[in-house]
């Protein structure tokens, strides 16, 4: 029975599992296998702890983890603490809520690269709605925004979290609606204010959710690449505005070196990997209801 | 009842504040749109025209005779439809093995599956650039989604979709002769209709907006697709920002208009664990 019952099964698997195989678990495997490979060519093999070695000796490494560290740490939170702003006031509202929300969440459907350079026109130093209102609204000084070690990086967080809020905004305004009105008859009837309700009941019932977006948008942040690459352009080192995956990106487009692509990519999957653990324990612990 | 006036104002105040946010989301768009109908000269000036006074349509001919475009954009959409055909089938045929038939070590090989998710594509596209390499698929279509034809995600969906369909379904459809394909597709996939809608349309966003692999696989420009064209055409624009606006105009339009036609299943999509961005 059970073996009839595989055999009746493996021709509809048969697709995904070659699939996967190809194009996820053997790159996988591959990526692990390079990462130690001391030579840049990935058809002859001498396996050593050399790349990483190099890897955390490359100041161009070193920075990217500290970019992406600096973009995550900032975007995330400032993120998540005015998408819970918008979530809680569209929750108060019925009429436009959804009007609101439609607006709130186009960024995410919408091409980052497009709209990238849509900011990027705004950032523009001479050109620039923002430069120009600085300029000549209040006497400022113009900001070569993405053309600076000191700013592309700043230029890049803006832009992030402009266009982290869509998802955020919307699993955030999802959960609070979610929540049970009993409890806010109930804080009613105790004379509860507005404030007080939102920190003693949505915030600790929305806790779960609240460490959902805080998991994925650090793992997007740590991810981020079309941002960068898109608003800053392939020389986004020169303006200390590479992050990891532009790292790996520059490792093979530009110097063909698998090894440290890999080493990189390897990397960033173990931050990854202890991100979803975190964020398994983070879930069990916060969720009041189970 | 002397909360009232304050209450008024709390209200006044939040919808202030929601216009405020919905103002800063929307404006980069609206932007995009207004630089694109203006001309080249009154783009760099200040005060910036809020409203053009004329509207120069005549940048989206300028910009198709500057850069083949409507190539470009036909690309994307024979990528994405051959994506979408393709890859639904896979997905669903995965996801029926794996609800309809019982076999010693299904759950494993499903937590295998599964397990792919936490993986970031990024540690995956060093290997895959040089498969496809050796395969000699550099500068085809299928390059372009092939990789990416069996999301784990989905098929996860797919499958509590099927399983949520009663048993006694199945067993009548064999009292009637049916065979399981045949159960498969008669029954299956019509009840799971509204599932296979909303993958459809979250796989088409995000097969549209690709932007890394296309521009890793592709050299030529005739197997450019939309977002790769973009990238490409920016350093030839330079500071001709209504073109570089009409560009990005028609890589956002048709997910703005897909957006607006089925809001509610992408927001639901998204909202009842749209995991995978």
């Amino acid at each position: 029975m059970n073996d009839n019952s595989f055999k009746k099964a493996i021709p509809y698997l048969i697709p995904a599992i070659i699939v996967l195989t190809v194009f996820t678990f053997y790159p996988l495997f591959n990526a692990f296998v390079q990462s130690f490979n001391r030579l840049p060519n990935p058809d002859n093999y001498e396996l050593s702890l050399k790349t990483y070695q190099w890897l955390f000796k490359d100041t161009t490494f070193l920075t990217a983890v500290k970019n992406t560290l600096v973009y995550s740490l900032v975007t995330v939170p400032i993120s998540i603490a005015i998408s819970l702003m918008i979530a809680a006031l569209l929750t108060s509202i019925n009429r436009l809520r959804v009007f609101f929300q439609t607006v709130y969440f186009l960024p995410y459907v919408t091409s980052a690269v497009a709209v990238a350079f849509t900011w990027g026109y705004l950032f523009n130093a001479d050109y620039g709605l923002i430069n120009q209102i600085m300029h000549n609204v209040f006497n400022l000084p113009k900001i070569p925004w993405l053309r600076s070690p000191d700013y592309a990086m700043s230029a890049v967080m803006i832009f992030g979290i402009w266009r982290s809020l869509a998802f955020n905004v919307l699993i955030l305004t999802t959960g609070m609606l979610s929540i049970d009105p009993q409890y806010y008859k109930a804080a009613r009837v105790d004379g509860a204010n507005n404030a007080t309700t939102f920190f003693k009941i949505t915030l600790p019932l929305l806790a779960p959710v609240v460490s959902y977006v805080f998991t994925i948008g650090l793992i997007n942040a740590f991810k981020v690449f079309t941002e960068v690459y898109a608003l800053i352009g392939s020389s986004a080192r020169v303006y200390k505005a590479n992050t990891m995956v532009f790292y790996i990106f520059d490792q093979l487009w530009v110097y063909k070196d698998y090894s440290l692509a890999s080493a990189a990519a390897i990397i960033l999957l173990l931050i990854i990997l202890v991100l979803t653990a975190f964020s398994r324990w983070l879930s069990a612990k916060t969720d009041y209801m189970n | 009842m002397e909360l009232r006036p304050q209450k008024v104002a709390l209200k006044t105040i939040s919808y202030l504040i929601l216009f405020f946010f919905a103002l800063v989301t929307l404006f980069p768009f609206y932007w995009m749109i207004i630089t694109a109908l203006k001309d080249s000269n009154s783009a760099l000036r200040w005060p910036p025209e809020l409203w053009p006074k004329t509207f120069h349509w005549e940048n989206f001919d300028r910009l198709l005779k500057a850069a083949p475009f409507g190539r470009y954009f036909m690309n994307s959409v024979i990528v994405v439809i051959l994506d979408l055909s393709i890859s639904m089938i896979v997905m669903s045929f995965a996801a029926f093995g794996f609800a309809h038939y019982n076999f010693r070590g299904k759950e494993i090989l499903f937590m295998l599956f599964l397990a792919t998710m936490m993986i970031p594509g990024e540690a995956l596209i060093i290997t895959n650039f040089r498969t496809v390499a050796k395969l000699g698929w550099f500068d085809t279509y299928h390059v372009l989604f092939v990789p990416y034809i069996a999301s784990v995600f989905y098929i996860y969906l797919l499958r509590q979709a099927f399983e949520s369909v009663p048993k006694q379904l199945y067993l009548a459809a064999k009292v009637d002769g049916c065979s399981d394909f045949k159960y498969f597709l008669k029954v299956l996939l019509p009840i799971a209709r509204p599932m296979l809608i909303t993958i459809v349309i979250l796989k088409v966003i995000a097969s549209w907006n690709s932007f890394m692999w296309p521009l890793l696989v592709t050299n030529s420009s005739r197997m450019r697709v939309i977002s790769y064209g973009l990238v490409a055409f920016q350093s030839e624009a330079g500071n001709d920002f209504p073109l570089m606006m009409a560009a990005s105009i028609f890589t956002v339009g048709p997910m703005i208009i897909l957006y607006l036609i089925a809001r509610k299943k992408i927001i639901d999509g998204i909202a009842k664990g749209g995991i995978k961005g």
